[in-house]
């Protein structure tokens, strides 16, 4: 099995990257609600990993429905405390482990950790953690 | 996307590197002049001529010296240096491209989408960077290693050259060697035996008389104060004929020589034959004395009939 970095680990990377890149490469802050889209997105792409279908006892179509159980879907979305935006990103940075693109697949084992160390997160888009 | 802007970066600067290389080459011009030269003498030793007086041996040392003569001829000899850039063409040429594409995406950057990239959110949680942020991020390395790379370019187009130096060369082509100086030699000579040298006895004007008696044990060589004295190879069998007489005669009288062993008679005429050059030592006779004796043994000689 591969070597996975820490949450701690990938808040440091990510600090990182935001710093060197952020001058020429990246562009302005997502809003929330896209934030809480796109962790949707990730968790519900197909072929979806049996740990979101039982922890979240979501069917098709998964990305509509935990949408509506977050409140995602309404663009004036913003995170409440206590789970707030720098919480759902950094959970989010499991999921990013394969990939930045919308479209990537994470692995089964990465949505797995982020949902056994974000309970919170888990707990926000309806699931039992 | 800032991978590839400082691979492309370190490309360019890479190739700015416009080092001057130096080559200096000699060109052999016209034959100035030919002559000879005597070069320091060196010390050739000692050297000893040995003529046998029986019963003495007349022993003249000399001293000499290496003379050398050192035929050379001058040549006339151009050191010609010459620098040149060969990275420079490149690197100016690298260095306008750089810049040219540089400054256009930057004069142009308006032209390019302010939109970010919503298909992507990094971990910090922004999007991706805009077209526009993009060619700007491109646009800063190329001018900002093109200029350098231009300017480096340009100095080493102006550095190559070429210069001439004039020397000139005197190769020796031939050696001359010949013994000189010679001058009869003065101090202790003394015969080196197995154990080392023996009692030495002055030269006289370079002259020593060496007795019978001196040159009567085995003879390794000569020394004088301690230096070896060479001999020439004739010189040195008069030397060893010498002491070979010295050692066998004179022959034992009569009845004892009678009694003798068969192998001491065997080395008597061994060192017989070897003394019967020198004149006048009497080693013919006891050579014909000890093969008679040997023949009435019925002993071979080994030394047949000389």
């Amino acid at each position: 099995m591969r070597a996975r970095p820490s949450l701690g680990l990938l808040r440091v990377m990510a600090l990182a990257a935001t710093t060197s890149i952020a001058p020429g490469c990246s562009g302005p802050p997502a809003p929330d609600a896209a934030i809480c889209r796109d962790v949707i997105h990730r968790l519900c792409l197909p072929v979806r990993c049996p740990v979101v279908t039982a922890t979240f006892a979501v069917g098709d179509p998964c990305e509509l429905d935990l949408r509506a159980r977050s409140g995602c879907g309404q663009d004036d979305f913003t995170f409440q405390e206590p789970l707030t935006r720098d919480r759902v990103l950094e959970c989010r940075l499991v999921l990013l482990r394969a990939g930045l693109e919308m479209q990537q697949h994470p692995d089964c084992e990465d949505v797995a950790e982020m949902i056994e160390q974000c309970p919170d997160v888990t707990a926000f888009l309806g699931g039992q953690p | 996307m800032r991978a590839r802007a400082v691979a492309a970066a370190g490309l360019l600067l890479g190739s700015s590197c416009a080092q001057v290389v130096s080559q200096t080459r000699r060109e052999r011009g016209q034959l100035l002049r030919a002559f000879e030269r005597q070069a320091p003498r060196e010390p050739a030793g000692h050297r000893a001529e040995a003529v046998a007086r029986w019963p003495s041996l007349e022993l003249t040392v000399t001293s000499s010296s290496i003379c050398r003569t050192e035929a050379v001829r001058e040549y006339a000899e151009e050191l010609v240096t010459e620098r040149s850039a060969p990275a420079a063409g490149p690197s100016l040429a690298l260095g306008v491209t750089a810049v040219t594409a540089g400054g256009a995406l930057l004069l142009f950057r308006g032209s390019f989408s302010a939109e970010p990239n919503d298909t992507i959110i990094d971990g910090a949680g922004n999007y991706g960077a805009s077209d526009r942020q993009v060619a700007t991020a491109w646009a800063i390395p190329l001018l900002a290693i093109g200029a350098p790379s231009i300017v480096l370019g340009v100095m080493g187009l102006l550095q190559p050259g070429e210069t001439v130096s004039q020397a000139g060369v005197d190769p020796v082509i031939e050696v001359r060697e010949a013994r000189c100086d010679e001058r009869p030699a003065g101090g202790t000579l003394a015969v080196v035996g197995p154990s080392g040298p023996l009692e030495g006895r002055a030269l006289q004007d370079g002259k020593v008389s060496l007795s019978r008696e001196a040159l009567k044990g085995t003879v390794m060589g000569l020394a004088l104060d301690g230096q070896p004295v060479t001999l020439e190879p004739e010189d040195h069998r008069e030397l060893e004929s010498f002491s070979a007489c010295a050692r066998m005669l004179p022959l034992p009288e009569g009845a004892a020589l009678k009694n003798a062993s068969t192998p001491e008679l065997l080395i008597r005429l061994g060192e017989a034959q070897q003394c019967a050059p020198i004149p006048g030592a009497g080693g013919t006779e006891a050579m014909a004395r000890l093969t008679e004796l040997l023949a009435e043994r019925g002993v071979p000689v080994p030394f047949g009939d000389q």
